[in-house]
């Protein structure tokens, strides 16, 4: 007994030092060299989103709608290699596969359906595919996959040519063997998920789904063992897209897998599964984009298609350091493409640092926005703090007073002296009190309104949108005024435009311009539900409900956008009120929604110009402040972070990023140059992509800005000083008393009072 | 005289039993009403499990302030969906690891806390010495502190000792967490300290005091000591949140989604997934400590 | 000896830290200088501190004594049942809730225009006897703290239940069965029985109510965020705000505050029922 008091003791005294030095002690020792580095591969011209790598180093390149093209060991293309189909009958392809000899087969539906019982799945909305097989001469068959063990319209969503040429395919719950001549289906087992993938090795084929890897072989025709180690890496890495090849060396059969975290290594049987690139080091790592295939090269190096027709090569070398000597933090709260991609670009240009970038919510979580701002919280005060922060939906004012955030006039002046950036947004960002910089809006939106002339030829505030409602009610006494659908819509769509406007100098809250905002709302509601009984309504907010996907976005970010959301809309809605949020495409997406309010066949009549303005509401001039980056104080690298945010405000970052991703809402860059260029783009292939067809099936070109909008533009640009940033508290006040204001549960006045109570516990504290 | 009529000897036990009997009646009805009451908030909770996004909208939209009226809520769907447990028991791996994770991290936290708080209790309850109360009186103050408030510098103490996104960072100071400590000397106090004197006049050991005597009268307190820490820990929030940035170590509690309309359904679904273990060890756990505490105390 | 262990880890873990927090409560946030009792007079000062304390108070004055009162009339009843166990079991549910399905749960039946508010509208209407009903916006109104008070009520009655069993259980049963044979009657075996032998449960209990206050303001805040009607205004929202102002000075200075209260009521407390 006496012993296992000891023993006792004995065992909670080692699991405390067990627990203090586990993780000491390696803090100095020499970084070996050598790793993983990637550079992008030059692609032929298309659009490619797949591709089939062949086992003497060339590939095969595809797309859904782009055709074969095959590409040789030595890099080279004749471009299109084989047409797929000149079938009219085909109406959209949904998967393909492609064997080493070029041949291929794909799973579509089809434009006008010969078999009723999958027409009749189709109508009821379910789709069922047909196949269609192409031969390595380019000859076509239509493939109807029959026998037993295969139900007809099971649909086939996986394809793999073994180095044979046979072909194996994968249901969601079984992995058949088809012969492509005859069409006859073998069911070969069944599998617990979609098989995403099918690697063959010898006689054995690997198949895995999201959680388990199924070996079968192929020769004895039955399943083998599985393989523990390989069902928990499936089960934790397959988000984002998991690619598999195998390769061999020195009789060792091995598998490499790459997946968001980097590329990893297997040796066919065993348990151990290793990392040999980390995702955050190459191209790997990016959120943006998924891995779509992998290709093992003789000289050790691999190449990864990824999606959105980008591949890289990732190749071993020995001069660069096996992991970055520094570390740079960036911190945001919720992820931000645009810093990521900073991120990556950053590490480019500087093989030795790792940049980390955290984000505090995911949203798939119960970590609310103020739970994550507690961690952050913690970790400044600890003192473990991140070089960079990106302080969107954070309360600036209060990081700059607690000194947390260094002040960046020094690092802006070059900038503002030759004139680079927007000059009053930058000064929009200074803080009242210290009368300093402390963060730098990398993107602005802004606010405008877009309409009939005749309603709207005033001064833009609140009252005129009023006014232009009510003269707009009087012409079209049904329907809605504005695209609301929602009592909180119309507080969406106006509240940045005012917000401002209700603190005063001293921080203190103007009472009376608040209750002036929700008498405007209230009236602004009011108005627009005079035009629906609540069936009415209801029908509406239904059938708008498609387009509107309350939860993932705000109401304030219909409109100007691009083109899609413009149109939803046009001719149902007689005013608009959004923003503008990206700059060539919200200028396209101002055009097309005109000509379609304009355009004949809406039956609506339009007796004035359709046209559209700043919309300055009560606080006139407003921007909208977007990704928000400021430096921090305690960080441990200040010249990196420095360099850092001279990358996240050069030209290549302000302009590429955009023109990567025409179609995000990332915003206007605040660097005048880059605002232009990408204004003044001329690429044809990007207009094809915005231009639109109407119901009729008449193309419409894409309308370009014209020169006079252009500096339309840059004139709001340079009005623009009074800084709206979403998330602070008085923004969450307002929004929630102003819901009861316009549900008729309180009066504006009492809502404004109910305001004024709650801030006054705030600025108490 | 008349001698007074006096009820025949069976009538007054009968009436005795009756009136015993409808007592226990009485009770039970009370607190079966009291437990429905109790329980009836929770019925939802099943229902919306299986119902589906646009049902769980279309009756939730006067809350959203989308609609007028009242909100109204379907017991049973009317059209049911196994959609959510698909998406959470077959869609999402995740789940199972957290599961895992929650089962793992509560098992480990309740053990040490047998572990390390039994004798703590055990010698706040059957010693005198001194500065006893005030030390006690400490325990429960850092019993009562609001998280918040140790947040930070329990943060900096866990990086420290590296602990910091390591499971020990939420299992270590649940283990030495003064709670259970301070239910379990309940348990104890109750003990007469004359027996305890006796036991010690007659030479025994101190173990064997605590291990004879002790664990026996205070299973009670142990038993309502490890179901509240089960409860506690079960669901335990804001630690790992704050302590752990892997979300693969991450318990089950910060699987749930933030609540929106669409999300509600899934998150039902997922508190059934919770409950059902709770349920279980409400079930089980309560023998199955009884016995093994009396079985702990049998061979010391 | 038997302390030992349990001590140096709560030394580590919770009295290291709290000696930190004291001695933040000395120095100011952000740049660290030394600013003596300026804080706790910034605590002193502070209205939203007033408010808090007493809606705090409150609180408690409203919730610990009904939480006590009802678990420990159930435990009574429930002492002697033979289905104890199910019942027990019934009460703890909601506590293994997850807290966000509670609150869930809780906004659906309380929600201006919740399930509570529209059963009571309905039960008006078709009675006409009954005044007619206007829909009461519970969290937004005087009702906010009765709210909470009943959702603490709801959530906690079985985890006390538990403990007074605990309690109850550990008396003698032999003493009160002879003063049952005695002739005693229930209020007399009550009187003078089990109340005497539950005096040390009633401070272990009462304290753990006041936990179980602190402890459900996770709730409170995801019902009714950080700036709630203001008479749901805890000190707890006081502190998380702080929190997440930054200023972790006052928030120190305040903990320390609010220990020393709670030690001296707990000593107190202690002396008089032991």
């Amino acid at each position: 007994m006496r012993i296992k008091r000891h023993m006792l003791l004995q065992l909670i005294i080692c699991a405390m030092c067990a627990a203090l030095s586990g993780c000491g002690g390696s803090q100095e020792e020499e970084i070996p060299m050598g790793r993983y580095a990637d550079r992008e591969v030059k692609l032929p011209p298309g659009t490619f989103d797949y591709m089939h790598p062949c086992p003497d180093g060339s590939y095969y390149l595809y797309g859904l709608d782009t055709e074969l093209t095959y590409v040789d060991a030595q890099g080279e293309s004749k471009g299109k290699d084989r047409s797929w189909e000149n079938n009219a009958n085909i109406h959209a392809k949904y998967e393909v596969g492609v064997a080493d000899n070029g041949a291929s087969v794909f799973a579509y539906t089809p434009r006008f359906w010969n078999d009723e019982e999958l027409e009749a799945l189709w109508i009821a909305g379910d789709v069922r595919y047909l196949y269609y097989y192409v031969d390595e001469k380019g000859q076509k068959q239509a493939l109807e996959p029959h026998g037993e063990g295969y139900q007809k319209g099971t649909n086939l969503n996986t394809f793999a040519f073994s180095p044979e040429g046979e072909l194996y395919a994968a249901s969601d719950h079984a992995v058949y063997r088809v012969n492509v001549e005859t069409g006859e289906v073998e069911s070969l087992f069944a599998t617990e998920k979609q098989v995403k993938s099918m690697v063959f090795t010898g006689d054995v084929m690997l198949a895995a789904d999201d959680g388990k890897a199924y070996f079968y072989d192929r020769a004895e025709g039955k399943l083998l063992d599985g393989n523990g180690a390989l069902d928990t890496f499936l089960s934790s890495h397959s988000t984002g897209g998991l690619v598999m090849a195998a390769g061999d060396s020195e009789n060792e059969q091995i598998l490499y897998m790459g997946c968001r975290t980097g590329l990893y290594r297997y040796i066919w049987g065993g348990s151990v599964i290793e990392q040999i690139a980390d995702g955050q080091m190459t191209a790997l790592g990016d959120t943006q984009r998924s891995p779509r295939a992998l290709q093992v090269l003789d000289n050790g190096a691999f190449r990864v298609m990824f999606s959105g027709n980008y591949m890289v090569e990732m190749y071993y070398d020995e001069t660069l350091p096996a992991r970055p000597a520094k570390e740079l933090t960036v911190y945001s709260l919720e992820e931000n493409g645009w810093i990521r991609y900073a991120g990556q670009l950053f590490q480019k240009e500087h093989p030795d640092v790792l940049v980390r970038y955290e984000t505090g919510m995911d949203g798939d979580n119960a970590v609310s926005r103020e739970d994550a701002l507690r961690n952050l919280n913690t970790r400044l005060l600890a003192g473990d703090v991140p070089d960079v922060i990106v302080m969107d939906r954070m309360d600036i004012e209060q990081y700059a007073d607690k000194g947390m955030l260094r002040e960046l006039d020094g690092i802006l002046q070059p900038y503002l002296d030759d004139g680079i950036l927007y000059q009053n947004i930058v000064e929009g960002m200074r803080m009242t009190e210290k009368n300093k910089i402390y963060s730098v809006p990398m993107m602005v939106y802004l606010p405008l309104w877009l309409g009939e002339k005749m309603y709207l030829d005033g001064e833009d505030s609140l009252e005129d949108i009023v006014a232009g409602m009510e003269k707009a009610r009087q012409k079209h006494p049904e329907g809605a005024i504005l695209y609301t659908l929602y009592p909180k819509d119309v507080l969406l769509q106006t509240m940045p435009v005012c917000l401002p406007a209700w603190t005063g100098e001293d921080g203190s809250l103007d009472v009376e311009k608040l209750t002036a905002y929700y008498q405007a709302v209230r009236r602004m509601w009011e108005i627009d539900c005079a035009g629906f009984d609540d069936a009415g309504r209801e029908a509406w907010q239904k059938n708008n409900m498609e387009w509107y996907a309350p939860e993932d976005m705000d109401m304030a970010d219909i409109g100007f956008n691009f083109q899609y959301a413009a149109q939803q809309n046009f001719g149902e809605t007689w005013l608009q009120l959004g923003f503008l949020m990206t700059p060539q495409v919200g200028m396209t997406g101002i055009h097309v929604t005109k000509a379609n309010m304009a355009a004949d066949w809406q039956e609506k009549e339009l007796e004035d110009t359709v046209t559209y303005d700043a919309y300055t509401g009560q606080a006139g001039n407003v921007y909208w402040a977007r990704t928000i980056v400021g430096l921090c104080e305690q960080g441990k690298e200040p010249e990196l972070a420095e360099a850092y945010m001279n990358l996240l405000l050069s030209d290549p970052m302000m302009r590429k990023w955009w023109l990567d991703k025409p179609r995000n809402y990332s915003g206007l860059a605040i660097r005048k140059d880059s605002l232009g260029d990408i204004l003044d783009i001329d690429n044809i292939e990007f207009g094809q992509t915005m231009g639109f067809k109407d119901p009729t099936g008449v193309n419409h070109p894409n309308f370009w800005p014209t020169e006079e909008e252009k500096q339309w533009l840059y004139q709001m640009m340079e009005d623009a000083s009074c800084c709206y940033r979403p998330g602070t508290m008085l923004e969450e006040c307002a929004m929630e008393v102003g819901v009861r204001v316009l549900d008729g549960e309180l009066t504006p006045e009492e809502g404004a009072k109910e305001v004024e109570r709650k801030m006054a516990i705030a600025m108490e504290e | 005289m008349r001698s007074r009529a006096t009820a025949p000897a069976w009538a007054v036990q009968a009436y005795g039993k009756w009136r015993k009997r409808r007592r226990a009646w009485l009770a039970t009805g009370i607190c079966v009403a009291v437990a429905a009451l109790v329980c009836a908030p929770l019925l939802m909770i099943p229902g919306g499990s299986l119902m589906d996004s646009a049902e769980m909208r279309q009756i939730l939209s006067p809350i959203l302030g989308e609609e007028k009226g009242f909100a109204a809520w379907h017991l049973i769907p009317v059209y049911p969906t196994i959609g959510h447990f698909y998406r959470l028991l077959i869609a999402s791996p995740a789940f199972y690891q957290l599961f895992w994770n929650t089962v793992g991290m509560t098992a480990a936290i309740l053990l040490g806390q047998l572990i390390v708080g039994l004798p703590s209790a055990w010698a706040f309850a059957a010693f005198r010495f001194r500065g006893r109360d005030f030390l006690f009186g400490i325990y429960v103050v850092l019993m009562l502190l609001p998280f918040q408030v140790m947040l930070l510098p329990q943060y900096i103490v866990l990086q420290k000792l590296h602990l910091y996104n390591h499971p020990a960072a939420v299992i270590l100071p649940a283990v030495f967490s003064t709670f259970p400590v301070f239910i379990m000397y309940r348990g104890f106090t109750q003990i007469d300290a004359a027996i305890l004197e006796a036991a010690r006049l007659d030479g025994a050991g101190e173990l064997q005091i605590f291990s004879y005597i002790g664990l026996p009268l205070g299973k009670m307190g142990v038993q309502a000591a490890m179901v509240l820490s089960f409860l506690e820990y079960w669901n335990l929030v804001e630690q790992p949140m704050a302590f752990l940035e892997e979300q693969a170590a991450w318990p089950l509690s910060l699987y749930l989604p933030q609540i929106t309309v669409s999300q509600a359904g899934f998150a039902f679904a997922v508190a059934v997934m919770a409950l059902i273990p709770a349920l279980f060890v409400f079930a089980l756990g309560q023998d199955a400590l009884e016995e093994g505490i009396a079985y702990i105390g049998v061979k010391m | 000896m038997f302390l030992l262990p349990g001590f140096s880890g709560v030394m580590i873990f919770y009295l290291l830290p709290f000696f930190e927090v004291v001695r933040r409560s000395f120095l100011k946030s952000g740049n660290g200088a030394f600013v003596g009792m300026d804080n706790y007079r910034a605590v002193f000062g502070n209205g939203a501190f007033a408010l808090a304390v007493r809606n705090t108070f409150l609180y408690m004055a409203a919730g610990v004594p009904l939480l006590m009162g009802i678990s420990l009339f159930l435990s009574l009843l429930l002492r002697n049942l033979l289905q104890r166990r199910k019942l027990v079991s019934a009460l703890l549910l909601p506590m293994a809730v997850p807290a966000a399905v509670m609150v869930l749960t809780l906004q659906i039946l309380i929600d201006r225009q919740g399930v509570i508010n529209g059963v009571l509208t309905h039960v008006s209407g078709k009675i006409t006897a009954l005044p007619a009903f206007t829909a009461i916006d519970y969290l937004n109104t005087g009702w906010a703290l009765a709210v909470v008070v009943c959702s603490f009520l709801w959530k906690n009655t079985g985890y006390m239940v538990i403990l007074w069993l605990a309690g109850l259980a550990a008396l003698p049963k032999e003493v009160e069965e002879a003063a049952q044979v005695d002739g005693a009657n229930r209020w007399q075996s009550w009187h003078y029985i089990i109340r005497p032998g539950l005096s040390g449960s009633f401070f272990t209990i009462g304290m753990l109510s006041v936990l179980q206050i602190f402890k459900s303001y996770r709730e409170v805040w995801m019902v009714a965020g950080s700036y709630p009607q203001e008479h749901i205004y805890f000190l707890q929202h006081l502190l998380q705000n702080w929190y997440l102002k930054l200023e972790f000075d006052r928030m120190a200075a305040l903990t320390v505050i609010m220990s020393l209260v709670l030690l001296a009521v707990c000593l107190l407390l202690q002396k008089r029922l032991e």
